[in-house]
């Protein structure tokens, strides 16, 4: 249990098959550049709709914003209870320091938060289904649509947050034309003992 | 909050000489979040009730003041992205406001005196609707069905929204994403809200709206954004074998809207008359959908809000009591409508009205309102329809 979100904390090998076959807790996969990393095994439960929207992560995110996802994630990973890997918390403290150098509302995209490995069309590889990147489409009344735009948010991010890794702008792969993509990397967050 | 917005009064006097003949046309009293509050916005606001102002304030100031809340609010509210509020209670609501009136034509000469358009009155009440779901959500207890909820509704249903092993699923939610990659290269592009006729999608772009209230701006309010959305979850391909299988020809899908690459390399959609005829046909005999979720789809085509074409040829006796399930497209020189027409007491009839017209823009539909109408005359005096149908 998370007694400061008031959020339990699960194992995800502990869950029924149908989940651990959709989030594929502890498995070895093959990150960036052919890499193996591990992948989350332990997970904050979310019990309802509610419950994301009422969590709020840090002053200027609360848990839904990075658990909205469309029809594309499969419908046990849209119900509830919902899973996303504890790791979302240092995303989050990466995001407020963000936050505050901008110093103007950051807007998480609908599927640009945690989506599973078995979200369709997302690449089973991407830090995102480490709960550990988040695609940004809007910063204040900025809209993130063009290089101006994310060139000149992504320098803050790399400037205020030297962990921090954001997609250049461009239309090959790896590119972003759309959003400001910043993640932390393969990120796996083991809760302590007292926990 | 109220540091988030800028007040700026305008008045005549801080015009410039050169200008000060020109007609005023109204007031800007407010920017919030970079949308404007006119001085209509808050004469209407005031004429039809729309906000609550204790008697003991100045009631212009007061108005303006929750005018900019509400704006505010809005601004979550959209962040939020609660559900559309179904059209019958945005109707219902309008008509509470016109039930305060005597008769029409004193709620029309309010409208007319404050400035108020009846589809702006018609979308502050459905806004006010979304505020209202967006309360409950976010603060109040969950009215609404959670996913959960609507996920075992639909196990438990299945018969009403699969057709073989396809799932139908409107309620469900799309991310609204402005990239689409053209089929001329894969180069990304985006489209532009100043050439697209609804701008209410762009304001959820980043976000998710349901596949049903995406399908309603594709259809109702020709929302390119919305139709390249959907297009792009379904793809272009699976498209083009539900149209094959339903043995559809002369409706040739190939690449979403405003691919300007694909364009220019001679690719684009077709269709002619007859493919849009059989089409509409095999639509209302139920070949794409179940019966459940073909009713939708006529009912979507009948939200249609351009109806200067098909539904403004028939006689008005009977467009009182028609409904027109219709789709319009104008782009350059052509223009088009073609859609199902239900009467009293005989089957709907099909018209597909398909017109290319250089020049003066301004009277495209007229021509196809007149082809409605002389349609609908053979129709009635080949005894289809009704006699008291005659105009």
């Amino acid at each position: 249990m998370n007694d400061v979100l008031q959020l339990p904390i699960v194992d995800a090998e502990s869950l029924p098959d149908e989940y651990r076959q959709l989030l594929r807790p502890a498995a070895s996969s093959a990150a960036a550049g052919g890499r193996s990393v591990g992948r989350p095994r332990y997970f904050y439960e979310i019990d309802s709709w509610e419950t994301a929207m009422r969590t709020e992560l840090s002053p200027h995110f609360a848990l839904w914003e990075f658990v909205d996802v469309d029809v594309r994630e499969p419908p046990l990973m849209r119900s509830f209870p919902r899973y996303v890997p504890c790791a979302v918390s240092v995303l989050v403290v990466h995001l407020e320091l963000f936050r505050r150098e901008v110093g103007v509302p950051v807007r998480i995209a609908a599927n640009g938060g945690y989506r599973s490995p078995s979200h369709e069309g997302a690449d089973p590889a991407s830090p995102h289904t480490w709960g550990t990147a988040a695609n940004i489409y809007r910063i204040g009344d900025v809209e993130m649509s063009d290089r101006g735009a994310v060139e000149r948010y992504a320098d803050i991010a790399r400037r205020v947050l030297p962990a921090a890794w954001c997609r250049p702008f461009g239309s090959e792969r790896g590119q972003t034309t759309d959003h400001l993509h910043i993640d932390v990397g393969f990120i796996v967050c083991v809760p302590g003992a007292g926990r | 909050m109220g540091c988030r917005f800028i007040a700026v009064w305008l008045c005549l006097g801080f015009l410039p000489p050169s200008t000060a003949a020109a007609e005023i046309i109204d007031r800007i009293l407010a920017v919030v979040e970079r949308e404007i509050i006119t001085l209509s916005d808050v004469n209407g606001a005031m004429r039809f009730g729309l906000v609550d102002i204790p008697r003991d304030i100045e009631p212009n100031q007061a108005t303006l003041d929750r005018l900019i809340e509400r704006r505010l609010t809005l601004t979550e509210v959209e962040r939020y992205a609660p559900p559309e509020p179904a059209a019958a209670m945005v109707d219902a609501a309008v008509e509470a406001r016109r039930a305060r009136f005597a008769d029409s034509a004193l709620f029309e000469a309010a409208l007319a005196s404050s400035g108020l358009t009846a589809d702006q009155l018609r979308r502050y009440l459905r806004d006010d609707l979304r505020i209202e779901t967006y309360l409950q959500q976010r603060f109040g207890a969950a009215l609404q069905p959670t996913e959960a909820e609507l996920i075992l509704y639909y196990r438990d249903h299945p018969a009403e929204f699969t057709r073989g092993a396809e799932l139908r699923q409107p309620w469900h939610r799309l991310h609204v994403r402005n990239r689409f990659f053209s089929v001329v290269g894969g180069a990304p592009y985006r489209i532009l809200a100043s050439r697209d006729a609804d701008a209410d999608v762009y304001r959820s772009v980043g976000r998710t709206m349901r596949i049903g209230d995406l399908a309603q701006h594709t259809i109702g309010t020709s929302s390119n954004l919305a139709a390249n959305v959907l297009l792009g979850f379904v793809g272009v391909d699976w498209a083009r074998a539900r149209l094959s299988a339903a043995g559809m020809s002369g409706v040739d899908l190939v690449r979403g809207v405003e691919d300007d690459r694909a364009y220019e390399s001679g690719i684009s959609n077709r269709m002619t008359a007859n493919g849009l005829v059989a089409l509409l046909r095999a639509i209302f005999e139920g070949q794409f959908a179940s019966p459940a979720h073909t009713s939708d789809m006529i009912e979507i085509l009948c939200g249609q809000r351009f109806n200067s074409g098909i539904p403004a040829g028939l006689p008005p006796n009977v467009r009182a009591v028609a409904r027109v399930a219709h789709k319009t497209g104008e782009i350059s020189t052509v223009t088009h409508d073609g859609g199902l027409v239900f009467l009293p007491g005989r089957p709907p009839y099909v018209l597909a009205v398909l017109t290319e017209m250089p020049g003066d823009t301004s009277n495209r539909f007229e021509r196809i309102a007149t082809v409605s109408e002389r349609v609908f005359a053979g129709i009635a005096d080949a005894g289809a329809a009704q006699t008291s149908l005659r105009p």
